[in-house]
């Protein structure tokens, strides 16, 4: 019973954790200004991170060590170290979105200027990454997230036409005021917020925090390949949304505040309070995803004792590593740069850094050295070689598309 | 490493003309007056479905003060964005320019209007100044379809 109380608890806080200011700005966006026509960017996203974050937690559960110490020994430290360079930018600048987007949660609910929220939020973020279980901050924030499940009730009270939404899926059609390249940007944009790096060096990372072993491959394996997936409807359920109310009122989203209007359209004040309480959630919990994640990535590679499952004298450096990534944080948001904007760029330059990081998680998983007899299999492998096929297509369209489209103009 | 370096600098310089691109037709000038009218049309409309659901009791008047705060901010950097670029010297520029500037400044103010009268509760002068705004809003949309 424990057991299946563990498994439920983790599958619930998989979704509820899912969902970060990417995903809340991307799907928007993108329903705002193209329906549902991109929706399968997203599941094409979401399947990808099923396949890599499974990989990444059957790694952990085996070894019992961190993507990036086994990544530098299996690969050498040069290409560890572009790893970690590419990995760790990508990682801080998705952390300065995630607390910019905390603050703009926090605006909505008070009116007060965000950047006046942007130091106590750093502040409450090394607090807890100082001071909270790892256990207790995983579940009480993804927990708290699930408040985003409103989107679903919203779409569902918007009572739209499900038989066009579908179509809308299953047949997708660029609008005709819309250019092919910005259509191929912003597929780009969704399926970078969906395979963001930091959540499988977390997710990887936490098992070893949680001490997983081979016979917790299962409750793994429940937690991607059910909570990810339901985490992936809660971003069609935005996207939807956004789709119903936004586009035909010609609204495209630049504000945290039009990805919410939707909800207080069609459930009013009581449910607009709970996506609030969702987007600090998610928002909240992505930050002290990323900034643990900084850490994680960086005393993993250097071979220096991690995490929180030891006390922070004995992991010195790793703290000081994430204590510096919420001041680098802290003030990316601080020079003013529009936290929305930074969200947007975050998660394009996600998309560039995408082969650095899962084409390793693929070698070690596949590595019967380390993985014994949970080496993937042939339909582990070749999941995980398509993936990396479409990945790289994103990774050497991306930057690309970004000059000629203007970023999505 | 020269290569490297060309790459580079046409990279800025793809960035840079993507942020101010100058207008040097009529036709591209007509194009940037449409982007622009269409950018418009969605600041505008956010704070009229964001005043009518605070109106309709569907929205808190913390979250409706932020939303027409950043459509205020919105408006004014599109409208400065439209007006830094300098127009081709031709009478059909110069007519778009006419046609544009007092659609954006109605809205700029609109909108203005309706983030004082809600911090200051007034609900009457949020619903005449709402329906202005549609006005307003209507003329933005139809100039952004015919210049798109």
């Amino acid at each position: 019973m424990k057991r299946v109380l563990s498994v439920f608890l983790g599958i619930l806080t998989a979704i509820g954790g899912f969902v970060d200011i990417g995903d809340l700005v991307a799907n928007a966006l993108v329903g705002s200004r193209f329906g549902l026509s991109l929706a399968w960017a997203t599941i094409i996203g979401v399947a990808g991170i099923c396949v890599f974050a499974e990989m990444s937690g059957r790694v952990a559960a085996v070894t019992s060590r961190g993507t990036f110490d086994l990544i530098r020994e299996r690969l050498g430290p040069r290409v560890g170290l572009l790893n970690l360079a590419a990995s760790l930018l990508v990682t801080l600048l998705t952390f300065t979105a995630e607390v910019g987007g905390v603050a703009l949660a926090l605006e909505l609910a008070t009116s007060v200027n965000y950047l006046l929220f942007v130091p106590v939020v750093g502040l409450a973020v090394w607090l807890v990454i100082w001071r909270v279980r790892f256990s207790t901050l995983e579940n009480v924030f993804g927990l708290l997230g699930l408040a985003l499940i409103v989107f679903g009730v919203a779409l569902w009270q918007l009572n739209p036409s499900w038989g066009d939404l579908l179509h809308q899926i299953a047949v997708p059609r660029k609008p005709a005021d819309e250019s092919l390249t910005t259509y191929f940007y912003y597929a780009i944009a969704l399926f970078g917020a969906a395979m963001t790096p930091y959540e499988v060096f977390f997710f990887s990372s936490g098992g070893v925090e949680e001490h997983w072993k081979p016979k917790d491959i299962g409750t793994a394996r429940a937690n991607v390949f059910i909570g990810f997936p339901m985490g992936g409807l809660l971003s069609l359920a935005i996207a939807g949304c956004a789709a119903l109310v936004l586009l035909p009122a010609g609204i495209q989203v630049d504000t945290l505040g039009q990805v919410g209007l939707p909800v207080a359209v069609a459930l009013g004040k009581l449910a607009l309070a709970f996506a609030i309480l969702g987007f600090v959630a998610a928002t909240f919990g992505a930050a002290l995803e990323t900034g643990l994640s900084t850490g994680y990535a960086t005393a993993q590679y250097f071979g220096w004792q991690w995490g929180k499952y030891v006390r922070p004298r004995q992991a010195a450096r790793f703290h000081a590593l994430v204590l510096l990534a919420v001041i680098a944080a802290v003030a990316g948001v601080l020079t003013t740069a529009d936290p929305i904007k930074v969200t947007e760029y975050s998660i394009v330059f996600s998309a560039v850094a995408l082969p650095l990081t899962y084409f390793p998680i693929l070698v070690v998983a596949n590595d019967p050295v380390y993985m014994g007899r949970h080496v993937n299999g042939r339909l582990a492998n070749g999941l995980g070689t398509v993936f990396l096929v479409v990945i790289v297509i994103a990774a050497v369209t991306a930057i690309p598309l970004m000059l000629i489209t203007a970023a999505g103009q | 490493m020269t290569r490297a370096l060309g790459l580079a600098v046409a990279a800025t310089v793809l960035l840079l003309a993507g942020c101010v691109a100058p207008a040097p037709t009529t036709a591209a000038y007509e194009a940037k007056a449409g982007m622009t009218a269409d950018a418009a049309v969605s600041e505008v409309r956010t704070a009229l479905v964001a005043t009518d659901a605070y109106l309709h009791g569907r929205m808190g008047s913390a979250y409706l003060e932020t939303m027409l705060v950043a459509a205020e901010e919105a408006l004014g950097s599109v409208q400065d964005t439209f007006d830094s670029v300098q127009p081709p010297a031709a009478a059909g520029a110069d007519s778009l320019r006419d046609t544009l500037d007092p659609l954006l400044d109605d809205a700029g103010s609109a909108v203005t209007e309706l983030r004082i009268a809600a911090r200051r509760d007034r609900d009457v002068t949020l619903r005449t100044t709402a329906g202005d705004l549609t006005g307003t809003a209507d003329e933005l949309e139809a100039f952004g379809k015919q210049h798109r």
